[in-house]
């Protein structure tokens, strides 16, 4: 087997939370693995996908096959991108002419923490201060990619990270995409109940597989004037594990 | 004469779907229980719902009701010709035996007004759900389990069944179900407010479930 | 009896914008709802500690329900031939008001006054109180739940549970009101005995009873349905009159069938092992009886189920059982509750529902009260894919073509500005040139990023674009780039 693999940012993290894609770049090339950040990347259609507005996905999401032409894993700091590329796009592209060229992307997509739990059965050593957080893992990390037992393990390698558990863990945040703009009212009020039960905890930072989610956490956090930090779970791992951090 | 049925059948002909294969996991596979593990099951989920249970020879069983019925309180208790046929003559005159009028309509109020208990037998009980089974017959009529606050049966330890599908199978039911075929668990109950069980709503307040051994 | 046109009516006529805004501002609703959703999660979960048997349980009631529908029309035609052999008469009603007529002649023949009711969603569904009441048939509900709704003047806001919303306080208030002969008190015990003793002569005097159904068994004619009160069994057994009605999607195959979609819908629905009482009717008095019904009808609703099942795409939405689990997980409806939906099932099922009935010009919005969180994909026992179907339906509402032929109002939610902002969003994001610009663009100027977007803002920081971006860093760190 090879040591490359493609990695797909995502939209968001490309626009808004870089620091936390390049983290992740980082922890695979320490893992000795070739990464591939194709140009050409932009976005796996889901924010239209999942407004209705279906042909507007498709046009981006077909325009990414063209991106990952080798057999090699494609590698998303995201549950609810890998899930809509691995399981949503057999839909969009369903009896489109390019649909056996989008089912062989979506076949060799991994959620970044099941890559590095699956495949490289990474080691870590952590280099951090004692601490506790809290973890949030996404609705689509969960019910979807099924990848939210990778995050738990990837922390609990960490020997001074302690974790503390929030109450309805598993309820989702309110984020939704645009649900959070379209239901704004809806959403403000779940994310409300999210923090409050983070809050509660007494943890100093939330860490998520998902941009999305902490986005609308953190954001909220932060509108409430908490000193709650929130962190992507590549960030946290590179911060924790990396020497020069 | 409405064509509504020829309507709605034409559009459910109209396409035909693939039924997923039913698949073939034996999900009810039995686990064997023995008949002191039936019995014991039995008793422990009916205690849960608050039903009563008594476990006793056929023999002491009108001993039990002879000394039960008057602690109670309970005056006069509602039974079918069978059941009075076998403790009529031995039936404390503390508690008055009642028959079932010949119909619900002349019988109505007093079933509903004056009846404390009664009495009835089952076709069986399963353990799995702490049901016991009732197939009301004209002797035994479907509201007399009902309508009295407080409800008798009489299982008989050699009908006991694991599961639903156990007794429907074992004993034919789909070549002769009763008019009537009932799964009592427990006294009547709600949670409709704020969650908060309370029993005897509008079926008996008392299941006692009287476990005959031979 | 009682009127409804108080309250519900302001209920359905406000748009569905006031009626979030006002569920969102009931702090009282919230805590309820919080509260009672919490408390029904996990009474589930106590009732599968297996996830091995969880799973093969919903497998098979899956397939038990797919059979049932890929053979509908067949198993419909045996189910009316073995009812008429029993002795119970079947009537096939396409639309809520030949439903609702078809019960008002059952009920004028019989010259029946008085009806008492067992808890039944269809009932609801085609307004059949309301209808009755009209035509002066006094028509009282006896689900205590339901009893207690009724005396309030309101609609149920749960499927299984109707007065969720309902405090033990408010609860009392109600009663109180409505029955000043018994004294003020906040006990469930003795709330739960007056409404015992009240409706005690109802059953016993009224002229006939009308029922839903849970299951209705192909294979023997035979109508069955749980319930833990005893009300229902009230209403199919001592009135000298039975109407059952019921969706024409709830019929099963085989006797053999019931006992696994029996156990799974009980655990879902109220987290308990069995329900107090399960009633198998298959047939009124007999001559030798004693009690019982002296005659049985059946209504077979339609209501837009038929043209549901023809919607290849969203025919699963009919192998619903009625379990109220997909709602008890819902976050959105545990934010809202009932009511603010204005239909009659809420939740993740009514939005997937209710629209294909009523058509997406009148429901069309609902499909956004979802975030597509999948929880609701996740426990429905008969493993309909809700999100899945939601988001469909929510495509639909854009750009649909094919489902006009079963849906009304396809395309009907297409709003110009927002699908503009799309294509704009198409084109940056389909032409990586294009792109490349954009990022540019918003990452050098990103200190002049609105500081409010909409009503994001209002609960959350605005998040800025960053100095650079992931393709920047990737780039300046040398990486290849394919």
């Amino acid at each position: 087997m090879g040591n490359e693999v493609y990695f797909f940012g995502t939209c968001i993290v490309d626009l808004v939370y870089p620091k936390a894609g390049f983290a992740g770049i980082q922890i695979l090339q320490r893992e000795g693995i070739e990464v591939i950040y194709p140009s050409g990347q932009t976005c796996c259609g889901q924010p239209a996908f999942n407004s209705g507005y279906r042909t507007e996905a498709l046009k981006v999401a077909r325009s990414q096959i063209k991106c990952f032409p080798k057999n090699i894993p494609i590698i998303i700091p995201s549950g609810s991108c890998a899930g809509m590329i691995k399981y949503h796009w057999r839909d969009l592209f369903e009896g489109e002419s390019d649909f056996e060229s989008a089912m062989s992307v979506a076949e060799r997509v991994y959620e970044f923490t099941e890559f590095l739990v699956d495949k490289l059965d990474i080691m870590l050593t952590d280099l951090g201060e004692p601490t506790q957080i809290a973890i949030h893992t996404s609705c689509s990390s969960r019910n979807e990619m099924r990848v939210d037992d990778k995050i738990e393990l990837l922390v609990s390698k960490l020997s001074k990270v302690e974790v503390l558990e929030q109450e309805r863990k598993s309820e989702c945040c309110g984020f939704g995409g645009t649900f959070a703009i379209k239901q704004a009212d809806i959403s403000g009020s779940m994310v409300k109940d999210k923090t409050n039960a983070i809050k509660a905890t007494n943890a100093s930072c939330v860490i998520s597989q998902e941009c999305g989610c902490l986005m609308n956490i953190g954001g909220a956090l932060e509108k409430q004037n908490s000193q709650i930090k929130t962190q992507h779970i590549a960030q946290f791992l590179w911060d924790r594990t990396n020497a020069t951090s | 004469m409405s064509r509504s049925k020829e309507i709605i059948l034409e559009r459910l002909k109209s396409k035909i779907h693939d039924a997923n294969q039913v698949d073939d996991i034996s999900i009810n596979t039995l686990n064997g229980w023995s008949k002191e593990e039936m019995i014991q099951k039995l008793s422990e989920k009916l205690k849960l719902s608050k039903a009563e249970t008594f476990i006793l020879p056929t023999t002491k069983m009108i001993d039990w009701l002879n000394e039960e019925l008057p602690k109670r309180g309970i005056k006069n208790i509602l039974s079918g010709n069978d059941i009075a046929k076998e403790i009529s003559q031995s039936l404390t005159n503390k508690t008055k035996l009642i028959k079932y009028d010949n119909s619900y309509e002349s019988f109505s109020e007093k079933l509903f007004n004056e009846i404390d208990a009664s009495i009835t037998r089952t076709v069986g009980a399963i353990a799995a759900s702490g049901s016991v089974v009732l197939h009301p017959t004209s002797d035994e009529p479907r509201l007399m389990s009902l309508v009295p606050d407080i409800h008798i049966a009489l299982v008989y330890e050699d009908h006991i069944y694991e599961t639903f599908d156990q007794i429907i199978s074992t004993q034919n039911w789909s070549e002769n179900l009763p008019t009537n075929a009932l799964l009592i668990s427990g006294p009547s109950k709600t949670a409709d407010i704020e969650q908060v069980l309370a029993y005897g709503v509008h079926g008996p307040k008392e299941l006692i479930v009287l476990i005959l051994t031979s | 009896m009682l009127s409804f046109f108080g309250i519900e009516l302001m209920q359905q006529v406000k748009p569905l914008k006031f009626r979030i805004d006002d569920a969102l501002s009931n702090e009282q609703l919230h805590t309820n709802f919080r509260s009672a959703m919490s408390y029904l999660i996990k009474k589930r979960r106590n009732q599968f500690p297996d996830k091995e048997d969880l799973k093969n349980s919903r497998n098979t009631s899956s397939s038990i329900r797919s059979n049932s529908l890929a053979k509908l029309p067949e198993l419909l035609i045996k189910l009316e031939e073995n009812l008429e052999k029993n002795n119970i008469k079947v009537h096939w009603a396409e639309t809520d008001e030949e439903a609702n007529n078809i019960i008002y002649q059952i009920l004028k023949e019989a010259n029946a006054k008085t009806v008492v009711k067992g808890k039944s969603m269809v009932t609801e569904e085609i307004e059949l109180n309301e209808f009755l009441d009209n035509k002066g048939i006094e028509i009282l509900e006896t689900d205590l739940g339901e009893f207690l709704v009724q005396l309030a003047n309101e609609k149920p806001s749960h499927i299984v549970m109707p007065a969720i919303h309902k405090s033990r306080k408010e609860i009392s208030r109600v009663f109180a009101d409505h029955f000043p002969e018994f004294p003020y008190t906040e006990n469930v015990d003795l709330i739960t005995q007056q409404a015992r003793k009240i409706l005690r002569d109802r059953f016993r005097l009224a002229d006939a009873g009308i029922s839903g159904v849970n299951f209705a068994v192909a294979e023997t004619g035979t109508l069955c349905l749980v319930e833990n009160e005893g009300n229902g069994r009230m209403c199919t057994t001592a009135p000298p009159l039975h109407i059952a009605v019921t969706g024409i999607e709830k019929v099963v195959e085989n006797l053999s069938d019931v006992p696994t979609l029996l156990n799974i819908l009980t655990k879902s629905a109220t987290g308990q092992e069995i329900t107090t009482y399960f009633n198998m009717i298959s047939s009124p008095r007999k001559n030798d009886e004693k009690d019982g019904p002296l005659s049985m009808h059946v209504v077979l609703l339609d209501n837009g189920r038929s043209k549901i099942h023809q919607n290849h795409d969203m025919q699963e939405t009919l192998k619903c059982i009625r379990c109220g689990t997909c709602i008890n997980h819902c976050p959105v409806y545990t934010q809202l509750g009932g009511h603010a939906y204005g239909t009659v099932y809420p939740g993740p099922i009514g939005i997937t529902l209710e629209p294909q009935q009523k058509g997406i010009t009148e429901l069309g919005d609902l499909t956004s009260l979802c975030t597509l969180c999948g929880a609701c994909g996740e426990v429905c026992p008969v493993q309909i894919p809700l999100p899945r179907l939601i988001n469909k339906l929510r495509s639909e509402t854009i750009e649909g073509d094919y489902m006009e032929q079963f849906i009304e109002g396809v395309r009907s939610k297409r709003k110009p500005i927002e699908s503009f902002i799309w294509q704009i969003w198409k084109y940056i994001y389909s032409h990586s040139l294009l792109y490349s610009i954009f990022i540019k663009i918003a990452t050098t100027f990103s200190f002049l990023s609105p500081k409010k977007i909409g009503k994001w803002s209002r609960y959350r920081v605005t998040p800025k674009p960053s100095r650079h971006s992931l393709k920047d860093l990737a780039r300046q760190a040398g990486i290849k780039n394919e």
